[in-house]
């Protein structure tokens, strides 16, 4: 419940203000998907030619998918420290907490796509 | 972001020629083909007959995946796989792109599927007379060389309607088709019967009119090429179902997997929504083969990822045409190789067939020919 509470973005936002909030997670987005790119493209390459085994590809993709807006976070938060170094929010629980919320939703959308769109797209 | 870029510019310094090659590498295409298993797609998803029989077991068609310019990556990947095949693109899948020949392959299926119920109603009103399949023949559209004039306003599977030749003589679909059923009888090809080159020897401009997949009408004005002294265009004869006329009602549903290889499993199946008598008797069926208008099975490709396919999925039978001793080309010995080569056992589960009729009596047979 402690950990619950602190988790807010309002004083970082009234710390550094929304736009450079906004501005370090465009930074963490683009970094962190220059260095998924390829292997998005590598994963569902492999997955083309290994169709037969396009259910253990998926679930990888699933993973590198929760991996991949784990680095937008930490650039994220590299990104926010190296603007204000003194900062005095606490943005940990918040970014565990997005993080955690976002993993939820992939493994959700993970699921839902491998037991119900897969069977219907493969047909 | 300014910020991450300052902090990481050194090692974007470093890290960008390497970045581009892993990138080329990862999305230049090349111009081979790359054959992999794919899986098993039930026929039953894709067509269901209106109060069909239930059946115990399952009918599946078997898709592989076919790449036609993989990247070089793709390429890589696929080469050191036992299971796959490549080479160079060849004949017109070396002239079409990637998106027409995906447009072809569904033609392929279309048609196929076509045929696969109007093999099956034919079979099953042998059973029960209640069932009736009226079709129509069709002359559609299924090459285009890249010489023909008018390239982009014909489609492929447009329905070709007529011609107005020298001194305004109409071919008709008809014309065509008589012509076509000729070559059949004589087993030869006869160009000085075809009434298109028969009626197009004065001019260099000609009038065809096609109908487009919404069933509308357009006229096009073709020419000629003088070197090959043809228009380009490949006609090809299909027999469409009415539906409005064919009892029991049945339904087709969207599907990714194109060709025509799943003809003779979609025709067991489709037979078996229309008969009491339960074919599958609660085994998994498997198999691969085009069916052609009369019940006969014809050949088909990527024999080696289909039976790897059917193999992994463990299947019960998998049917693989058969043809006569004297064709050039037979799956079932292909079939037998590709087991001996990757050690697979044939026996009990692997059968060759050369009709449809085939197929129904081994499925008829009390052990279907598996022993238990």
């Amino acid at each position: 419940m402690k950990f619950l509470k602190k988790v807010s973005w309002k004083p970082l936002r009234e710390e550094v203000g929304l736009k450079t909030v906004l501005d370090a997670f465009l930074g963490g987005f683009v970094y962190a998907t220059l260095i998924f790119f390829p292997v998005f493209v590598i994963l569902v390459e492999l997955m083309v030619v290994y169709m037969y085994k396009r259910y253990t590809y998926v679930v990888l993709i699933i993973v590198a998918l929760m991996f991949h807006q784990m680095l937008i976070h930490y650039f994220a938060k590299r990104a926010l420290y190296l603007k204000k170094e003194d900062l005095k929010a606490d943005i940990r629980p918040m970014f565990v907490m997005s993080e955690t919320l976002i993993n939820v939703i992939y493994l959700i959308g993970g699921l839902l796509f491998i037991f119900v769109f897969m069977p219907q797209l493969w047909v | 972001m300014n910020e991450l870029t300052e902090r990481f510019w050194p090692f974007i310094k470093v890290l960008a020629l390497p970045y581009l090659a892993i990138m080329f590498v990862l999305l230049f295409p090349m111009e081979y083909y790359l054959q992999t298993p794919g899986g098993l797609a039930e026929v039953e998803a894709i067509i269901q007959v209106e109060d069909g029989y239930e059946q115990e077991g399952t009918i599946s068609s078997t898709y592989i995946m076919s790449i036609k310019r993989p990247t070089f990556f793709q390429f890589m990947a696929g080469y050191f796989s036992d299971y796959s095949t490549s080479g160079e693109l060849s004949g017109s899948d070396a002239d079409y792109t990637n998106e027409e020949i995906n447009t072809i392959s569904y033609l392929d299926k279309y048609t196929s599927v076509n045929a696969a119920v109007i093999v099956a109603y034919e079979k099953a009103s042998e059973i029960d007379d209640s069932i009736t399949i009226e079709y129509s023949q069709n002359l559609m559209v299924y090459g285009k060389a890249d010489y023909l004039s008018h390239y982009d306003a014909i489609d492929f599977g447009d329905e070709f309607v007529q011609m107005e030749g020298d001194g305004g003589m109409i071919v008709t679909s008809q014309d065509y088709i008589d012509y076509m059923d000729s070559l059949d009888d004589e087993d030869e090809s006869n160009d000085e019967s075809n009434p298109i080159a028969e009626y197009t020897e004065d001019k260099k401009l000609y009038e065809f009119t096609f109908l487009d997949e919404d069933g509308e009408a357009y006229s096009v004005v073709l020419e000629k090429n003088a070197e090959t002294d043809k228009f380009g265009l490949t006609l090809e004869l299909y027999y469409l179902v009415n539906k409005e006329t064919t009892f029991p009602v049945y339904q087709e549903s969207d599907s990714n997997i194109g060709g025509p290889s799943g003809g003779l499993l979609q025709t067991l199946s489709i037979y078996n929504m229309l008969i009491p008598e339960d074919i599958t008797k609660g085994r998994k069926i498997a198999g691969t083969g085009e069916i052609n208008y009369d019940g006969s099975v014809g050949y088909i490709g990527g024999v080696k990822q289909k039976i790897v396919t059917a193999y992994l999925n463990d299947v019960d039978v998998f049917f693989i045409p058969n043809l006569d001793d004297d064709y050039y080309y037979d799956n079932y010995q292909e079939a037998l190789r590709v087991c001996e080569e990757l050690n697979i056992d044939p026996e009990g589960w692997l059968v060759p067939v050369s009709h449809v009729d085939e197929a129904i009596d081994f499925l008829n047979d009390q052990n279907g020919g598996i022993t238990p």
